[in-house]
């Protein structure tokens, strides 16, 4: 029978936390992915209106949602 | 030693190889995917600044005020590419809308029976006199043509999405 590798007890909490916080960080950005799909279809639904006030405001949210994406992505690099 | 099963001589495929996407492979793509979407965002911004005019040239409408009432007129604004519709309402009450219907583009016409424009390919009607969708699956009304009639001569001015 298959043997499976124990570490020490602080050593598996620590693992599994580290799988929790990937799992966060990647429910996070995908959250952050949905909103950013909306803010897109919003936008081409706008430019085809030819409502041009709001884009600014939907690109510069879209910005601000792509740098949660990343820093999220950053954190979860860090902690391996 | 196990003997391999005879399927898995000729095709040789491993099913543990499938959980090699870890999470964090799917985080660095999902992070793609939202840069991604960023600069499609980004895009469609830049095409609003480029798709911008500036200002409208006025031009005039070819034989517009011979026109009679409840009688309609295909012309071209702002671009010769541009099709657009001016219609008689009545004495003296001229509209004129793009001609593209807001749902595919197809060409609206002017229904006189039923008095309104209306656009064939999936039946959507607007509004002849604020250009507002009435029926069918166009999403926004049509964009107006502003106008102005100077010594019997009618121009077009501008249009207002």
């Amino acid at each position: 029978m298959r043997q499976r590798w124990r570490g020490s007890e602080s050593e598996e909490r620590a693992a599994a936390g580290r799988v929790g916080l990937v799992q966060a960080g990647l429910l996070i950005v995908l959250i952050v992915v949905v909103s950013q799909l909306w803010l897109l279809t919003v936008g081409l639904e706008e430019l085809l209106a030819g409502h041009y006030a709001a884009l600014g405001s939907l690109v510069a949210l879209s910005a601000a949602a792509f740098l949660v994406a990343l820093f999220v992505f950053k954190l979860v690099q860090r902690e391996r | 030693m196990a003997k391999m099963p005879y399927h898995e001589q000729d095709f040789p495929y491993r099913r543990t190889l499938d959980a090699l996407v870890t999470r964090r492979e799917y985080l660095h793509l999902l992070t793609l995917t939202s840069l991604g979407l960023f600069l499609g965002t980004v895009a469609v911004g830049v095409q609003a600044l480029r798709g911008r005019p500036a200002s409208y040239a006025e031009q005039p409408i070819p034989d517009a005020s011979r026109l009679a009432v409840g009688e309609a007129l295909n012309f071209e604004y702002p671009t010769a590419d541009d099709p657009a519709i001016l219609v008689h309402l009545s004495g003296g009450n001229f509209v004129a809308y793009s001609q593209r219907c807001t749902h595919l583009a197809c060409a609206v016409y002017w229904d006189r029976r039923r008095g309104m424009l209306a656009c064939p390919c999936h039946e959507g009607f607007f509004d002849v006199q604020t250009g507002h969708v009435i029926a069918g699956p166009p999403p926004r009304p049509l964009p107006r043509i502003q106008l102005r009639n100077e010594a019997g001569t009618w121009y077009a001015t501008g249009v207002q999405v």
